[in-house]
């Protein structure tokens, strides 16, 4: 199964990147390399992509209606301003899927499954 | 329907029901299903036992014809119908197993409670669902222990079945890792289901009763399936001698009138002394551990005072007091504090309990059982007007009807 893993936010309110020393950047960017070396381990799990995302400020909300084009400055929702990056995974099911995201322990992580249905 | 095929179908769904869609699902990979499938079977024998007879061995008749019945369906138009992904599996087994044989039943009936007890799923899901599936309660009867429309019951487990089959919810045993906390999630599922039998709340005490017997035969399950495999779990045999020790005072809460007995009042000859002693023994079975299992046990060793009490003043409030204070260490929970000011009042006078009380009103602002107890170690105290004042309060906040009517009766008595 493909799962998508949304880093939504920190584990830590009162943290963040912008404020973080620079001994805490490199704790912080160390949890990705201690995932993809996590992933690499199993042969049931593989990284299919994955970025990291700027924050809500820089996005831009595009909308349809009568086949006019609005755009709105700014994220969607709040709920999508906090997302600071992805990571799509296979991995056989949710508890393997879990063990792996689990390795990034700074964040907090909404697990979704891709649909598979409509696909192809 | 003959009398003997009728109470086997029962004995055959109560005892049965949990292992055969266990080996269903692992099989079929589809709890819909396997679980249509096997309504079908027990459709089937409540049709044709009484004429037939009771098949020799009950539970692989209606195997087979679950089975074939949920091959029906794959092959008909059914298979069109399907919505949902097929469960993941452990692969190894779903390879080694071609036909489902009565006898294998391996670890199945324990994927189903783990399943159903995933800690994706909300613990109200989580509890539903294990009484529907491991035990084959219908949900009609599940939204009635639950005091919730069968619609919404409904919703609620057609949600949780969706979460499984889309998100992957493996049907596995947990990794070695793993499987302490799984069992534990497993445990608080049980725990929900039996504390909602019993909690403060709307309802019919009988119903409430229900629930919680059947929480005790999930975790009785739970008990015997990790023995069969080796596993020690000192959390969920102390969460079953808790359940018991507490669940034998059943017909002695109540009044004929349908008014809540407090347990000093309490007829001792109504309580099931032989679940008492069941609990008592599988008590001495869990030594002293740490975490959540240790607060399971402190809890089942006070209910295990009480119950071995033969009359309320013999009851060693001193050695239930200083269990309190251990719990109340553990756990942190100022409804335990609340609780040690009860034995502590009863140990060593009111003024000592009402001490204990300080502070609880900011943390429980809501509880009606915080200015009840007040109340009544007020009265002990003779402080007749403040008790007064304090029942009041916990007359307003109160929503059990059983609990108002004793709280009402005590403020007019004053």
């Amino acid at each position: 199964m493909k799962y998508i893993g949304f880093l939504v936010s920190y584990n830590d309110p009162d943290y963040s990147w912008a404020t973080a020393s620079e001994a805490e950047q490199q704790a912080e960017m160390a949890s990705h390399g201690d995932f993809s070396v996590a992933v690499s381990k199993r042969e049931d799990c593989t990284i299919l992509g994955g970025e990291a995302l700027t924050d809500g400020d820089s996005a831009t909300v595009l909308r349809q209606v009568g086949g006019e084009v609005t755009l709105t400055d700014g994220p969607f929702s709040e709920a999508t301003e906090g997302i600071g990056g992805f990571y799509l995974l296979e991995a056989p099911n949710i508890d393997a899927a879990v063990e792996m995201f689990s390795v990034l322990t700074p964040y907090v992580v909404e697990i979704r499954p891709v649909d598979d249905s409509i696909e192809g | 329907m003959t009398d003997r095929a009728s109470a086997a179908v029962e004995q055959a769904w109560q005892q049965e029901w949990g292992r055969l869609l266990g080996l269903l699902v692992g099989r079929f990979r589809d709890v819909d299903l396997a679980e249509d499938a096997l309504a079908d079977a027990f459709e089937a024998a409540t049709r044709t036992w009484p004429t037939d007879g009771v098949p020799s061995n009950p539970a692989a008749w209606l195997l087979t014809t679950a089975r074939r019945r949920a091959l029906d369906k794959l092959r008909g138009a059914d298979t069109a119908r399907r919505k949902l992904p097929l469960l993941v599996v452990d692969h190894l087994r779903e390879e080694e197993r071609g036909e489902v044989d009565i006898d294998d039943v391996g670890d199945d009936e324990l994927k189903l409670l783990f399943l159903a007890c995933h800690p994706a799923l909300a613990p109200e899901s989580q509890a539903a669902l294990a009484l529907r599936l491991v035990l084959g309660i219908p949900t009609a009867e599940i939204a009635r222990l639950f005091l919730v429309t069968e619609p919404t019951m409904a919703a609620r487990i057609t949600r949780a079945k969706k979460k499984i089959a889309t998100a992957g919810l493996p049907f596995a045993m947990p990794d070695d890792g793993a499987l302490g906390d799984r069992v534990e999630v497993a445990a608080q599922a049980i725990y929900l289901c039996f504390t909602a039998g019993y909690a403060p709340g709307f309802g019919d005490a009988v119903v409430r009763a229900d629930l919680a017997g059947e929480a005790i035969r999930l975790a009785r399950l739970l008990v015997r399936l990790l023995e069969r495999r080796g596993e020690r779990a000192p959390g969920v045999v102390a969460l079953l001698a808790l359940m018991m020790l507490q669940h034998s005072r059943r017909d002695a809460r109540v009044s004929a009138d349908g008014e809540l007995v407090l347990l000093a009042d309490q007829d001792r000859s109504a309580w099931h002394h032989d679940e008492i002693s069941e609990g008592l023994a599988l008590l001495a079975s869990v030594p002293a551990t740490t975490g959540r299992a240790e607060e399971l046990r402190v809890q089942a060793v006070i209910a295990a005072r009480h119950a071995t009490a033969v009359h309320p003043d013999g009851t060693d409030w001193s050695a239930i007091a200083a269990d309190y204070a251990r719990l109340e260490q553990l756990t942190g929970s100022p409804v335990v504090r609340l609780n040690r000011a009860v034995a502590v009042a009863e140990a060593d006078g009111p003024r000592a309990g009402l001490a204990l009380l300080d502070g609880l009103d900011e943390v429980l602002p809501l509880s009606h059982r915080l200015p009840a107890v007040r109340g009544e170690l007020l009265v002990r105290a003779g402080e007749v007007d403040a008790a007064r004042a304090a029942l009041q309060v916990a007359i307003e906040r109160c929503q059990h009807e059983v609990e108002l009517t004793y709280l009402r009766n005590r403020l007019a008595s004053l």
